[in-house]
């Protein structure tokens, strides 16, 4: 099945899926690393003491932002945009997104992308809730990796508007 | 108070649909104020029950929230039986009106 698109904007939409694999390989190399040990609370308790840990997580956690900053904010607005569609705001962008099947639900993505905020291990108070977003950012990982796939997929179908 | 009654009914309504009929919500910070403008959603959302994944839970809370009042600063504190409490949650409490 081929999709309809406008050429003249396939060249962007190319080069972003590019970066986006690059930073998508990036946050793979740092959820294998950190997740290949076991996370419990004692774990947690010791980040404190133990800046190396720290300083994964901090690469886990902006790597893990910015690819979703990245999808979020460029790749589907130009995936949209090849189509001829221009979606205002985050929000928009998202619901076409869903629409088209690019991604699951614009909900989901918004929660994943509430959870960095909880990610950041200065502000830990109650380690058991930075436990609770560690798991759920590692699975909310492997959901963004599927969306990536699914838009590798999408490019390699496109086809120009003319020999469709 | 600056939040309209459409307003304070979506965010009671989708916070119990989330975290159960009974979770409290308090609106504290900048909103409760009737002079100033603009400003974030501060909200505390205290319940008795435990929830299995309490993040997973919030997140989708936040963003279901965010899906109906349109995109906007908004931050949560959370409260259940588990808790451990910091000094925003007293802050919070004392200085918020319940929805």
């Amino acid at each position: 099945m081929s999709i309809r698109y406008l050429p003249e904007h396939v060249e962007i939409v190319l080069l972003t899926l590019d970066l986006v694999e690059h930073e998508a390989s990036y946050l793979a190399y740092t959820h294998q690393h950190l997740f290949e040990q076991p996370i419990d609370l004692e774990w947690i308790n010791q980040l404190a003491l133990k800046p190396e840990l720290a300083e994964k997580i901090d690469a886990f956690g902006a790597r893990f932002g910015r690819l979703q900053d990245t999808l979020g904010e460029k790749l589907l607005p130009r995936f949209a945009a090849l189509l001829g569609e221009k979606p205002k705001s985050l929000l928009d962008v998202l619901a076409y997104a869903e629409r088209m099947n690019w991604i699951n639900s614009a909900e989901d993505f918004i929660a994943a992308r509430r959870l960095r905020n909880r990610l950041i291990h200065e502000y830990i108070t109650d380690p058991s809730l930075f436990l609770e977003a560690l798991q759920t950012a590692k699975q909310a990982t492997l959901d963004m990796f599927a969306i990536v796939n699914r838009l590798r997929y999408e490019a390699e179908q496109l086809k120009p508007e003319s020999a469709a | 108070m600056r939040l309209t009654q459409e307003q304070i009914h979506i965010i009671k309504e989708t916070t119990q649909r989330f975290m159960g009929e009974r979770t409290r919500v308090f609106l504290f910070g900048s909103r409760t104020s009737d002079i100033n403008r603009g400003g974030d959603i501060d909200l505390l959302v205290e319940t008795d029950e435990s929830l299995p994944n309490r993040i997973q839970t919030l997140c989708q809370l936040e963003a279901a929230l965010l899906m109906r009042l349109g995109d906007r600063k908004l931050d949560i504190v959370f409260k259940d039986p588990q808790s451990i409490l910091s000094p925003i949650h007293e802050v919070a409490k004392r200085t918020g009106i319940q929805l």
